[in-house]
C-alpha cells in the first residue's frame, strides 16, 4: 500500500512571514492552482493574468498565519474579483495535504478554508460580533461550540465553498465577489425564521471598492436533506420502469411533493413581496423580455441548425405574447432568480429553499431589482420539465418511454401549479401570456447553455422551444 | 369485596423458576409473537395448545428469540380472538390448564426464553362474571365495575374504533336498562376505573401471573382506561396515574418483570406512557412505536428515505429505563390509524389492492404477501427491523415467509396454522383438516407444502436460515439494542443510512437522536458503532457518505466480515443493489493485511 508522506515540509520555521511573501510570489503560486478550481470560470490564461486587488492579514503565529486575499482577473467584458484565503505553515498535517497550493519562500500555502483553525478564527469574530483586520461581522447570532470551532469543507459545492461547524452550522464562503451586499445573505436576513429557509445567523463582510461587500454568509445547516432534483429523478425513474401503471398509480408518485413545493415557492414570493414591497413593472420590461427571446434565438442558429427551423414559430409566438401583453403591466418584486429543483431541499420538515444569490452571471446590482415572480415559476417548471426528460436521453427514447415521461410532466407541472395557486390565491395559469412568455425565455437560455456546456442535454430546451412555440 | 373470579392462588399450579436477574433484558431482547392456537396442537382437536407450544422451544430456542409474547389464551367466548376475557385466572381449555402455562413458563426459562403475556385491562368480556353481576346487580359490589348510563349522549368526543362493526361507543343493555361503555366491540363493556376496587383487582391479576413466573405482560389498549367528558378519552393524566401504580407495584415486587404499552398513538404522546423521564420511567419499560412500521411500507414504495427520517425525526428521546417495540406485522391488521389521511389513501392504494384486504383502518396481510412474496424486500425490511432503535418483535411465522388468507373473516387471515412440514395440515396438527380452527394455507406459493419450517431448515439460503443468521449477528452488537440513532442523510433520497452509537458501556442509555443535534466531536471518543445503510428502491444504486466524522475508522462488513476501504477525507462511496442493505461495524484498526491489500 501506499505509504502517506509525513507531510509537505517547507525547510525553516516560522509561518509568521506568510503573509510578508511578495504579491508576485503568491500569484505564481495560485496560478497553477486556480485553474483546479471548480469555483474558478477561466483556465490557465486568466489565472496567469490575475492580480493582487488587497491582502490582509487574519492571522500571525509562528505556527500558522492566515490572510484574505482579493485576486482579480480582468477579462475583456468585466473584471471578476476571487476571494481567497491563504493560510502559510512550516509543515501541513496530512488532512490538509489536498488543500496545499504550493511552497513558497520556505513556507507551505494552502486553502485555509480547509483549516478548521483558521475558520474557527473566523467563526470566533461573528460570534463576537467583532472585526479581524478589514473583515467585519456585523449582525452575528450565534455561539461559540463548548468544545471549539470543527468545520468540515462540504464536498458537494461547485460556485462556492461551504463548511459545516458541528452539524448546527454553515459558512458559506462566495467565492466571486462583486462589490455589495450579496442577496443571498440579504434574502436569508430577510427569511429568517421561516420554516422554508435556513436561519439568517450572520456574515462576514469587507469594503469592496467603497461599499459594503459580503464575503461569507453563515446560515442554519440543515443536516439530512437531499435536493429535489434527486428527489424527482427517483419518482420520474419508477414510473418509466413500470409497463402498465399510470402516473398517479405508482409508488414513487411525485404530485404531492410538487404540490407542497408549489406552496412553499408561493409563500416564498408572499413573504419577499411582503419584506421588499411589490412594484409595477417597467413600461418595456415585457417588450424586452420578448425581443431577447427572438434576439437569443437568432444567435443560437449558426450553432445549432434546428433552431433556424423554429425561428419563424419563435417569431409568430413572440408577436402573438405581445399582442396579448399589450399594455399589461404585471407585478414585480424580490424573487430568487435562479429557481430550479437543485435549490430546494426535501428535510424532515418539508421544502427547504436554498441559495438566494440569483444568477451568477448576471451583474449583482441587476440581481436585486425586482423581476417578475413568474420567472422564478417558470424556473421551476422548466426544471421538472428536465427531471421527466433526462432520463429518457440516458437510454434510447421510445415512445412508451417518452409517453410516460410527458404523464409525469403534466401531472407534476399540475401539482405545483395548484400547490402555488392554493396558497397564493391566484392560479399562474390565470396568466397563460407570462408563463409562456418567461417559460420560452428560460428554455432558448437553456439551449446556450447546453450548446456550450452538455451538448448531449441540447435536446430538452429544444423540445420545449419547439412545444412552447406550437402551441400559441 | 367477594371475588367472583378463579381463587386468587392456584389450587394446582406451581410456580415456575425465574431466570437469573438480568436487569433491562427486555432492550436487548427480540420478541416473538405466538398465538398459542395456531403454533402446534398436542392433542389432536385442531386447535394449537400450550403444550404444543412447550414442544416448539426447541425450535424457538434455535431461531435465537429471547421472549414470547403471548396473546390472550383465557378464558373466552372468543369473539375476539381472546381479548374479550371471562375469566382472568383461568386458561381456555382447548389450551390446557394453568398446570401447562406453568409448565411452559418453566420449560421457556429453561430454554433461556422469557415469556410476557398480553394483559387487556380496559375491558372484560360481556361473559365475565363482573359484568353479569353489574348488570342484574346495580347495587351489589359489582354494580359500579363498569361505565353505566342512563343516555348514549357522553363522552360524545370519543372515536369509535372498530369503524366497520360498531356504530357507536353505547350500547343498551336490557338486563339493566342502560347504557354502558364499550371502546371496542359492544361485547366488550369497558371497566369502570373511577371505581378503585377495579384498579385494585387489576393488580391482583397481574400478581397472580406474576406469581407463576411470567416476565411480564403487553398491556392492551391502555390509552383508554379512564374516560372525561369533553375529552376523546386518550392519554387522560387519571390513565396515566393508574400506570405508575402498577409499575411501582412491578418494582417493588416483580423486578424481572417488563410491561410493555400497546397505545396506538403518535411518538410523542406514546413518550408520556414510559413516564417520568427525570426519574428513568415511571410508568411502562416499553411501548410500540406504531407510525415506524407503515412509514417503512411507505418509503420502499416512494423510494425515498424521507417517511422514515422524518418519524424518526418526530420521535422524542425515552426516559433511560425505556425501550421501544418495532414490528413490522403482528395478529392484527397493519395499522393505519398513526397515519395522515393522505397516507392512508396511499396505503390503501398501494397495498390493499382488493378491498377484503382492508379491515377497519388497516390492511390484513402477512408481510411476505405484502411485499408480493419479494425475497430481497423481505430482507430489508427485517434488516431494518432488526437495526432501527427498539428491540423488534417477530410475528410467528413471518421468518419462513408463510402467506395469509384474505377469504378468512375479520383477521383471521394473518393468524392460520404455524407450517411446520409438508405433512398433513402443515404439521400443526394430525388432526382431521375439517377439525382445524382455521385452514391452513394451501396456495402455490404460500401454502405448506411449498413454505414451511421443515424445508427451510434443510436449506442454508432459506429465509429462516437467513433470519437466524441476522438474529445471531444482532445479538453480537449490542449497538443494535441500545445505540443511539443518527441519521445520516446524504444525497440520494432512495438511501437511508444510519450510525447506531453506543453512548458507554452502560446498556441502560438508548434513545433516538434527530440528527439535528448530533456532534461528531462528542462521538469521536466513542467506541462502539455500527453503520447501517439501506437501499430503499428496487433498483441499484450509489451512494457517496459524508463519513469524515469517522476518518481512520475501517467498516468491516458483519454478515461475512470483509473490511471495506478505511474511511478518509472524501466522500464515502458505496454501491448497492436493488433493496441491498449493508451493515457495517467501524473498527479503529487497519485491516490492509486481512484484505490482502498490496504491501510495501
Amino acid at each position: 500500500m501506499r505509504r502517506h508522506d509525513p507531510g509537505v515540509r517547507a525547510p525553516s520555521a516560522d509561518a509568521a512571514r506568510g503573509p510578508s511573501i511578495g504579491d508576485g510570489q503568491v500569484l505564481n503560486l495560485l496560478a497553477e492552482w486556480l485553474p483546479n478550481q471548480r469555483w474558478f470560470a477561466g483556465g490557465a490564461a486568466e489565472a496567469a493574468a490575475a492580480t493582487v486587488l488587497q491582502r490582509a492579514t487574519l492571522l500571525r503565529t509562528e505556527a500558522v498565519s492566515a490572510e484574505l486575499a482579493l485576486i482579480r482577473i480582468a477579462t475583456a467584458t468585466r473584471d471578476v474579483t476571487y476571494q481567497v484565503m491563504l493560510g502559510w505553515r512550516t509543515v501541513v498535517a496530512e488532512r490538509l495535504e489536498h488543500a496545499v497550493i504550493g511552497v513558497s519562500d520556505a513556507l507551505v500555502c494552502y486553502d485555509a478554508l480547509q483549516d478548521e483553525d483558521i475558520t474557527g478564527v473566523l467563526m470566533q469574530t461573528i460570534a463576537d460580533g467583532s472585526s479581524i483586520g478589514p473583515i467585519t461581522a456585523p449582525g452575528g447570532a450565534i455561539d461559540a461550540p463548548p468544545d471549539g470551532w470543527h468545520g468540515l469543507a462540504m464536498t458537494s459545492e461547485q460556485s462556492n465553498t461551504s463548511i459545516v461547524f458541528g452539524n448546527a452550522l454553515i459558512a458559506k464562503f462566495f467565492r466571486r465577489i462583486e462589490p455589495g451586499i450579496n442577496p443571498d445573505a440579504e434574502m436569508s436576513a430577510a427569511l429568517s425564521g421561516r420554516p422554508y429557509s435556513a436561519a439568517y445567523r450572520g456574515e462576514l463582510r469587507i469594503v469592496l471598492d467603497g461599499a459594503p461587500t459580503t464575503l461569507a454568509l453563515v446560515t442554519h445547516f440543515i443536516p439530512n436533506s437531499a435536493d429535489a432534483w434527486s428527489t424527482a429523478t427517483v419518482s420520474v425513474r419508477d414510473l418509466l420502469a413500470e409497463g402498465d401503471l399510470h402516473a398517479d398509480e405508482v409508488g414513487g408518485d411525485f404530485a404531492g411533493e410538487a404540490f407542497r413545493l408549489g406552496g412553499t415557492i408561493a409563500q416564498m414570493h408572499g413573504d419577499l413581496a411582503a419584506v421588499f414591497g411589490r412594484f409595477p413593472s417597467r413600461d418595456e420590461e415585457i417588450d424586452a423580455l420578448l425581443a431577447g427571446i427572438e434576439r437569443d434565438a437568432a444567435a443560437l442558429q449558426t450553432r445549432l441548425p434546428e433552431m433556424t427551423q423554429l425561428l419563424p414559430a419563435v417569431h409568430r409566438t413572440c408577436t402573438q405574447l405581445g399582442d396579448d401583453l399589450a399594455g399589461a403591466r404585471p407585478t414585480d418584486q424580490r424573487i430568487h432568480g435562479d429557481l430550479h429543483l437543485g435549490q430546494v431541499l426535501r428535510t424532515v420538515d418539508g421544502w427547504v429553499v436554498i441559495d438566494f444569490e440569483g444568477e451568477p452571471a448576471v451583474p449583482l446590482a441587476q440581481r436585486r431589482e425586482p423581476a417578475s415572480p413568474f420567472k422564478d415559476i417558470a424556473g421551476m417548471l422548466r426544471s421538472l420539465d428536465y427531471a421527466a426528460r433526462y432520463p429518457l436521453y440516458m437510454s434510447t427514447v421510445d415512445a412508451q418511454r417518452a409517453y410516460r415521461s410527458d404523464e409525469w410532466l403534466a401531472r407534476n407541472r399540475a401539482a405545483f401549479l395548484d400547490g402555488y395557486a392554493e396558497v397564493h390565491g391566484a392560479d399562474p395559469r390565470d396568466e397563460p401570456g407570462l408563463l409562456t412568455a418567461f417559460e420560452l425565455a428560460k428554455a432558448v437560455y437553456e439551449v446556450d447553455y447546453e450548446l456550450r456546456h452538455r451538448p448531449g442535454w441540447v435536446r430538452i430546451p429544444l423540445d420545449a422551444v419547439r412545444t412552447l412555440t406550437a402551441a400559441q | 369485596m367477594v371475588d367472583t373470579d378463579s381463587p386468587a392462588t392456584p389450587q394446582a399450579a406451581s410456580r415456575a423458576a425465574l431466570l437469573p436477574p438480568d436487569p433491562g433484558w427486555y432492550k436487548r431482547a427480540v420478541f416473538y409473537e405466538v398465538l398459542v392456537r395456531a403454533f402446534a396442537d398436542s392433542n389432536d382437536d385442531g386447535t394449537g395448545d400450550l403444550r404444543g407450544l412447550i414442544g416448539k422451544l426447541d425450535y424457538l430456542a434455535w431461531l435465537g428469540v429471547d421472549c414470547l409474547w403471548l396473546p390472550p389464551f383465557y378464558q373466552s367466548p372468543l369473539r375476539d380472538g381472546g381479548y374479550d376475557i371471562a375469566d382472568f385466572r383461568a386458561v381456555l381449555p382447548e389450551f390446557g390448564t394453568l398446570d401447562d402455562f406453568v409448565e411452559l413458563i418453566e420449560a421457556a426459562h429453561g430454554h433461556g426464553i422469557r415469556v410476557i403475556t398480553d394483559l387487556v385491562m380496559n375491558h372484560t368480556s360481556d361473559e365475565h362474571p363482573w359484568f353479569q353481576a353489574s348488570r342484574t346487580d346495580p347495587v351489589g359490589p359489582f354494580g359500579d365495575f363498569y361505565v353505566w348510563s342512563d343516555t348514549d349522549a357522553g363522552y360524545a368526543d370519543a372515536r369509535v374504533i372498530f369503524v366497520d362493526t360498531e356504530p357507536s361507543n353505547w350500547t343498551f343493555d336490557p338486563v339493566r336498562g342502560q347504557y354502558y361503555w364499550h371502546r371496542f366491540f359492544n361485547h366488550q363493556p369497558d371497566l369502570n376505573y373511577d371505581n378503585p376496587a377495579v384498579g385494585d383487582a387489576m393488580i391482583d391479576v397481574m400478581r397472580f401471573w406474576l406469581d407463576l413466573g411470567v416476565d411480564g405482560f403487553r398491556l392492551d389498549a391502555v390509552p383508554y382506561l379512564y374516560e372525561r367528558e369533553g375529552t376523546n378519552g386518550e392519554n387522560l393524566p387519571e390513565t396515566h396515574a393508574f400506570l405508575r401504580r402498577c409499575r411501582a407495584v412491578v418494582e417493588a415486587e416483580y423486578p424481572h418483570a417488563v410491561l410493555l404499552a400497546e397505545a396506538n398513538q403518535w411518538p410523542a404522546d406514546v413518550v408520556e406512557y414510559f413516564g417520568d423521564a427525570a426519574v428513568g420511567g415511571d410508568e411502562c419499560h416499553m411501548c410500540f412505536h406504531f407510525p415506524l412500521m407503515p412509514r417503512i411500507f411507505m418509503a420502499s414504495r416512494r423510494e425515498s428515505r424521507f417517511p422514515i427520517s422524518e418519524i424518526l425525526a418526530q420521535t422524542p428521546p425515552i426516559p433511560r429505563s425505556g425501550q421501544w417495540g418495532i414490528f413490522l406485522r403482528n395478529h392484527d391488521e397493519l395499522t393505519l390509524e398513526m397515519v395522515s389521511d393522505e397516507d392512508r389513501d396511499y396505503m390503501w392504494a398501494e397495498y390493499a389492492a382488493d378491498p377484503r384486504m382492508k379491515a377497519n383502518i388497516g390492511i390484513r396481510r402477512r408481510l411476505a404477501p405484502l411485499l408480493n412474496g419479494d425475497r430481497k424486500l423481505q430482507e430489508l425490511f427485517t434488516a431494518l427491523l432488526l437495526s432501527l432503535p427498539g428491540s423488534p418483535v417477530l410475528y410467528y411465522g413471518d421468518e419462513i415467509g408463510m402467506g395469509d388468507n384474505i377469504w378468512l373473516g375479520d383477521r383471521d387471515g394473518v393468524r392460520t396454522p404455524m407450517q411446520w412440514s409438508p405433512d398433513r395440515n402443515g404439521g400443526f396438527s394430525r388432526a382431521n383438516p375439517e377439525r382445524l380452527y382455521l385452514p391452513a394455507i394451501m396456495d402455490p406459493i404460500y401454502g405448506y407444502q411449498a413454505t414451511n419450517v421443515e424445508s427451510q431448515l434443510g436449506s442454508s439460503t432459506s429465509l429462516l436460515a437467513w433470519t437466524r443468521r441476522m438474529l445471531q449477528v444482532r445479538r453480537e452488537h449490542a449497538e443494535f439494542a441500545t445505540g443511539a440513532l443518527a441519521d445520516l442523510g446524504g444525497s440520494n433520497p432512495s438511501v437511508f443510512s444510519f450510525v447506531r452509537t453506543a453512548e458507554s458501556a452502560d446498556p441502560t442509555q438508548s434513545g433516538i437522536d434527530d440528527g439535528t443535534g448530533y456532534d461528531p466531536a462528542h462521538d469521536a471518543a466513542l467506541a462502539h458503532r455500527v453503520l447501517c445503510v439501506n437501499n430503499l428502491s428496487r433498483f441499484p444504486q450509489a451512494v457517496e457518505l459524508d463519513l469524515r466524522m469517522f476518518e481512520g475508522l475501517t467498516p468491516v462488513e458483519l454478515t461475512g466480515g470483509n473490511p471495506f476501504p478505511r474511511i478518509g477525507e472524501l466522500p464515502y462511496l458505496l454501491t448497492l443493489p436493488g433493496y441491498g442493505f449493508y451493515w457495517f461495524d467501524l473498527i479503529n484498526e487497519h485491516v490492509d493485511e486481512i484484505a490482502g491489500g498490496e504491501q510495501t
